[in-house]
């Protein structure tokens, strides 16, 4: 507990600093983007996309996404889910992505999740079971569902893993 | 300005927190935490990975109470013919069952559903086969303790019934420790509250799967075994989806996590539109709605192999069984008072398709639930009856 409010406090200084930085920086008169290329609201869109199974469009979205606000867990996990469903071709990419998805929330459950499934398709069971093993600390529904999918070497059925839309 | 409002949104973030984003499939309906919860400074011997029970406010843990509890539960004098206790029925070698298809109580009478066991019986979102209202061990044991139909232990509420566990010396001294701000420590309610935590003690979670699992001995489980595992939680069987999580059960309940009361009809019967015998319709007793004809409680598959015979009733001698009747989706009797085709049943659960297996799939998965059998939780010396004293004859 002590540890997170600290690491949030320090991500908080850096923040403040970027945006002092970037405030000193940004010319005069530059004129805001527009609200529907914002990073969220790309994410919203890639989400969309993924509810309606259209994982070529939202991985699209989600890489834009990222490449505006590079820091967002929730969008590197969405981003690897739709990499990933679009075919083993794509895993080490999407694993790239759920790596980087908990080196920047340790506590994102959905990606440990689905980086579990994603072992299991890649055959790697010992490293599933790791995060099988940190999931049943953070969210024991999707542990439990992890289990499931290492155990009957089956994909999920539904999205659990996935991050919902942002508000 | 700029400044103002990061700092502004900063506290926020602190106090709030990065927003937890959940996948729309997980939305379910948040468990309702009407039960308060306590801390104590109990030290629970948890298996590595099962979470905390819950534990009524009334009723906090502690080892002195745990081994009251203990004693009482193997305690004939709590019958009515001084020849039961709850470990006549819950007996520790059979994962506290009693290895009859039916049990039987203190005056002989046939109780109408089978012993259930009571292995990791603190996790049970409720309790008994079909009763989604009962969620207290506290409130539970009044049944078997008091009970008129059936006699179970057939004990009266006579305050008689406390003397006579008043003049056995070691029984008072446990009470007095167990209850220290009681001025009556022996009483029907705290004998209740006694056994209820000595029963959350059950605790069961070092099986050779859990080895397997948990523990990285690959080698704990035989290749069928794993093979079994396999079909155990795959689609084409679906076991795991009424058979879930940790205790491989229905709904469960701990600390800061209440699951939502589950029960289903397997079409073990159907004499007419579905009619489970009028003897235990199970769910359909309690709320009169044709769709709960038959619905009971997915009890643990922990320990399995050794709580036979099978079902509410105990209608199923076998494991083998058990899985031809789900392979073919609801029991078929074809004769007598019982005749009817479960498979065919209105009210069965539509988990519940049926499946063709191979004599080796069979084997294996009668083999996977074989190894959920946790060798040491059967002869746990804490869990056993204690040592028979004089003044004190445990039967
Ligand atoms: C005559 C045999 C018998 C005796 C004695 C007996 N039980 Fe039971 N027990 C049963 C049966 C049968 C059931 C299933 C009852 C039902 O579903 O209606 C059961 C169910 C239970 C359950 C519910 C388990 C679960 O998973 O929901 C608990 C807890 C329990 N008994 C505790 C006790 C305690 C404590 C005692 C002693 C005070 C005791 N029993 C004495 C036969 C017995
Ligand atoms: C639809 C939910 C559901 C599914 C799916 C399911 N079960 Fe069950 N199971 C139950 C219920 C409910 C009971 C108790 C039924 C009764 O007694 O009427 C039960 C009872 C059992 C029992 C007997 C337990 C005891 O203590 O007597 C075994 C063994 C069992 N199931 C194994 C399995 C296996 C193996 C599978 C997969 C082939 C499976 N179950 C699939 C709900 C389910």
């Amino acid at each position: 507990m002590q540890t997170t409010l600290w690491t949030r406090a320090s991500a908080l200084l850096l923040c403040l600093s970027l945006t002092v930085a970037s405030a000193a920086l940004a010319a005069p008169g530059k004129k805001k983007e527009a609200p529907e290329t914002t990073a969220e609201s790309l994410y919203n869109e890639g989400v969309d996309l993924l509810t309606a199974g259209d994982y070529a469009k939202a991985a699209d979205k989600f890489e834009t996404a990222v490449e505006q606000r590079d820091d967002w867990a929730e969008a590197h996990n969405n981003l690897a889910y739709s990499l990933r469903r679009q075919g083993a071709e794509n895993y080490d990419v999407a694993l790239e992505h759920y790596n980087l998805a908990i080196e920047l929330n340790p506590e994102l459950a959905q990606a440990y999740h689905y980086r579990g499934v994603l072992h299991t398709l890649q055959g790697d069971e010992a490293k599933a079971k790791a995060d099988h093993a940190t999931l049943l600390k953070l969210d024991r529904e999707l542990a439990d569902q992890l289990m499931k999918v290492i155990a009957s070497g089956e994909e999920p059925e539904g999205m659990a893993g996935a991050s919902e839309r942002w508000q | 300005m700029l400044l103002a409002g990061t700092i502004v949104l900063a506290v926020l973030w602190l106090r709030v927190g990065p927003q937890r984003a959940r996948g729309p499939a997980a939305a379910e309906e948040s468990p309702s935490l009407d039960h308060e919860e306590t801390v104590t400074a109990f030290s629970w011997q948890l298996p590595p990975t099962f979470p905390e029970p819950t534990v009524p406010p009334d009723n906090p843990m502690s080892e002195v109470k745990v081994q009251l509890g203990r004693h009482l539960f193997y305690d004939v004098r709590l019958s009515a013919t001084g020849d039961v206790s709850c470990g006549t029925c819950h007996r520790q070698e059979l994962a506290f069952t009693d290895g009859r298809a039916q049990a039987v109580g203190a005056t002989g009478e046939v109780h109408r559903r089978s012993a259930m066991s009571l292995a990791n019986v603190a996790y049970n979102r409720h309790l008994t086969w079909a009763d989604p209202h009962l969620d207290r061990l506290e409130e539970q044991l009044l049944t078997p303790l008091f009970g008129r139909h059936p006699i179970e232990m057939g004990l009266k509420r006579d305050p008689a019934v406390l003397d006579v566990l008043a003049v056995d010396v070691e029984l008072n001294q446990l009470f007095d420790a167990a209850f220290p701000n009681d001025p009556k420590p022996i009483s029907f309610v705290n004998l209740g509250r006694a056994l209820a935590a000595f029963q959350r003690t059950l605790l069961s979670g070092s099986s050779p799967f859990d080895q397997y699992w948990h523990q990285g001995q690959d080698n704990a489980l035989s290749s069928a075994q794993k093979r079994g595992m396999k079909l155990f939680f795959s689609r084409r069987l679906s076991c795991s989806e009424c058979h879930q999580g940790f205790n491989f059960s229905g709904p469960v309940n701990y600390r800061g996590h209440r699951e939502n009361p589950q029960l289903h009809n397997t079409g073990l019967y159907n004499l007419t539109d579905g009619a489970y015998p009028s003897s235990d319709q199970g769910l359909f007793e309690t709320t009169g709605r044709a769709q709960d004809m038959g619905r009971f409680r997915a009890p643990t598959l922990r320990n399995i192999a050794v709580t036979g015979p099978y079902m509410h009733d105990g209608s199923i001698a076998t494991l083998e069984d058990v899985i031809d009747h789900y392979a073919v989706g609801g029991r078929h009797i074809r004769h007598g008072q019982m005749a009817g085709d479960g498979s065919k049943s209105p009210w069965k659960s539509d988990r519940l398709h049926g499946f063709v297996l191979t004599a080796q799939e069979k084997g294996d998965l009668v083999d996977f639930l074989r190894c959920l059998t946790d060798q040491a939780f059967l002869v746990d010396p804490q869990l056993a009856p204690p040592k028979k004293s004089a003044t004190h004859p445990y039967g």
